[in-house]
């Protein structure tokens, strides 16, 4: 079943003058039930915007969603009563507490204490259920939020960057909550800088870059169609670096630890060898290796390595 | 969720989040304790009209701007904060529509009106009921008037948090929205546009009475809807030598009351269903 659709999404900003920003350029996606769905790209490239729409609080500018297989606005606003989301940082009344708070989310879920009760064990706030989360740490702000997005067990969980600002201690328990999640069979879509953790985490990903869609597949199509050839040569690595990359169908090759790696299409190691000892280059190593996520990522959007934002 | 149990998912939450907010009972006490302080000279010093029936022409009168004013200002705060912590946009994550948001939120008019004017009515009649010798009192304690005059009190309130309401959504930062509706109820309504019509439009100066805040002074006094007070009143002007104003039909003021509340809180909806959160 499909949970998530969206064809030609798109969304412009309006702007006093000109033609305003596009934040979302005709997004096309797909999330079955199931899936742990990692939603990536660099910052400003309309993940927030794209859920945002999905979540009914911005307004598309064109194309169309369906959620759980419904498009009309009375559809829409019943399937989001099946959706568990956090978008951006967690919003709650400050002057409420961890409790209260989760009591505003589940009259609205149509939800009882009963839940509350059960989410704050989950996240492990139960002992600071009665703290006003203006007092509560980063930390215990995202788990709240984490905790919301559980109340009324949803069905599909959407979460937007829910690691943000935290130490890894809090990261890994946040990750350990969504495994959990997803151990349980819930649909998730999460939106991450984290690409190690979406790696470990997701079983799909899409990846848009200024609005749009610029990847879509499982985790393993995409790292495992990215394998590498690792190159290593006695003496200048530059140029190694150099004579690799004229290698025929060659990708961008780049330097790591004294030694090159390059995408080679379809041909072998073999040819490749051959091509170096042409150039009177003789390889100390040569291995085909798979590029993580993260290299994936940076390759696919051109994100310069180092990218700050990469966790 | 449809219908009464939106409703009353939607009330709940609102009184909810209300009632544990400590800005909302200062301001409200703040108003309890100016009430008290207004009506505590004459309840101490035993004043002639401190008692029933007479004490309805000190309740309504031009002391309840005030309780129109506090009234509006808890309302804007009640209401733009929910944007400066995006719980606005988090209640409509959670599964709210947004009118639903919207009809949940502006169920605080009639609830912080309801809050405030019970205030400002209960304290002076408190006070008075004290006073009141029930062996010499003539009439009826409570006249029907006084329910008429809680009405038009409650109308003018309306018009004016309208006001408040829909500024709050559209500019959506308190500071600010509490800037414009107090620039607009103060210089601009009472003082430039006045000044603007009389001057370049002053056969059309008529209309200027109905603006929104300007239109529920005639709805505050209590002479308008009770006919001993109004003789009270004539004769209390005639006594110092001047004319008293006629008697006032409060039809058209009513109406534009009405008009004004549902025409701000339409524009306020449509520019909130329109907007992003």
């Amino acid at each position: 079943m499909t949970i998530i659709e969206t064809e030609g999404l798109s969304k412009r900003y309006a702007a006093l003058r000109g033609a305003g920003t596009l934040a979302v350029d005709e997004l096309s996606v797909q999330v079955e039930a199931g899936q742990v769905y990692g939603f990536l790209g660099p910052n400003g490239s309309g993940k927030t915007t794209t859920i945002g729409m999905l979540l009914g609080i911005i307004n598309p500018t064109g194309g169309s969603f369906r959620l759980f297989g419904g498009e009309t606005p009375a559809e829409l606003h019943a399937a989001r009563q099946r959706i568990g989301a956090t978008l951006e940082y967690p919003n709650f009344y400050p002057y409420l507490s961890c409790r209260d708070n989760l009591r505003v989310v589940a009259r609205v879920k149509g939800s009882d204490e009963v839940d509350i009760a059960e989410v704050l064990e989950i996240v492990g706030l139960t002992s600071r259920r009665k703290t006003k989360f203006k007092a509560c740490s980063l930390g215990m702000k995202q788990r709240l939020a984490l905790a919301a997005t559980m109340i009324g067990d949803p069905e599909l969980i959407i979460l937007d960057e829910p690691a943000n600002g935290l130490d890894p201690a809090g990261q890994r328990e946040i990750r350990d909550i969504i495994r959990e999640l997803a151990s349980r069979g819930k649909t998730i879509f999460l939106s991450s800088h984290m690409l190690h953790e979406v790696e470990r985490t997701c079983t799909h990903v899409a990846i848009i870059e200024t609005g749009r869609l610029v990847r879509e597949g499982s985790v393993d199509e995409l790292t495992s169609a990215r394998t590498v050839a690792a190159v290593a040569a006695d003496g200048d690595v530059e140029a190694l670096r150099q004579a690799v990359s004229e290698f025929e169908g060659a990708g961008h090759a780049r330097v790591e630890d004294d030694r090159v790696l390059v995408q080679v299409g379809g041909a072998g190691l073999s040819e490749l060898n051959r091509f170096l000892a042409g150039r009177g280059i003789y390889a100390s190593h040569l291995s085909l290796e798979r590029q993580s996520l993260e290299d994936a990522f940076m390759e696919i959007t051109g994100t310069p390595e180092g990218f700050g934002e990469i966790q | 969720m449809k219908g009464a149990r939106a409703f009353g998912v939607l009330m709940r939450n609102e009184w909810f989040k209300a009632r544990k907010r400590v800005a909302f009972w200062i301001a409200l006490g703040f108003y309890a304790f100016f009430t008290l302080m207004n009506h505590g000279q004459p309840f101490l010093e035993r004043s002639e009209g401190f008692r029933l029936p007479d004490i309805w022409t000190a309740v309504f009168g031009d002391e309840s701007t005030m309780v129109v004013i506090f009234a509006a200002l808890t309302l804007v705060l009640l209401s733009a904060t929910e944007f400066g912590w995006r719980t606005a946009r988090q209640n409509v994550i959670d599964g709210l529509s947004k009118s639903q948001w919207f009809w949940g939120k502006s169920l605080l008019l009639p609830v912080v009106g309801l809050a405030f004017i019970g205030v400002h009515v209960a304290i002076p009649t408190l006070l008075a009921l004290i006073r009141t010798d029930f062996a010499a009192a003539e009439g009826p304690l409570v006249p029907l008037s006084v329910f008429q005059a809680a009405g038009g009190l409650g109308l003018a309130f309306l018009s004016v948090a309208a006001l408040a309401f829909l500024l709050s959504l559209v500019i959506r930062r308190t500071g600010a929205a509490l800037a414009v509706w107090f620039l607009w109820i103060g210089p601009i309504e009472s003082g430039m546009l006045p000044a603007l019509v009389r001057r370049f439009l002053p056969d059309q100066a008529g209309w200027l009475e109905y603006l929104p805040f300007t239109n529920g002074f005639p709805l505050l006094e209590f002479r308008n809807y009770d006919a001993p007070a109004y003789e009270r009143y004539a004769a209390a002007v005639e006594a110092a030598g001047r004319t008293p104003s006629p008697p006032l039909d409060l039809t058209w003021h009513l109406a534009a009351a009405a008009a004004w509340t549902a025409l701000l809180v339409g524009i306020a909806f449509i520019s909130f269903r329109r907007r992003d959160l």
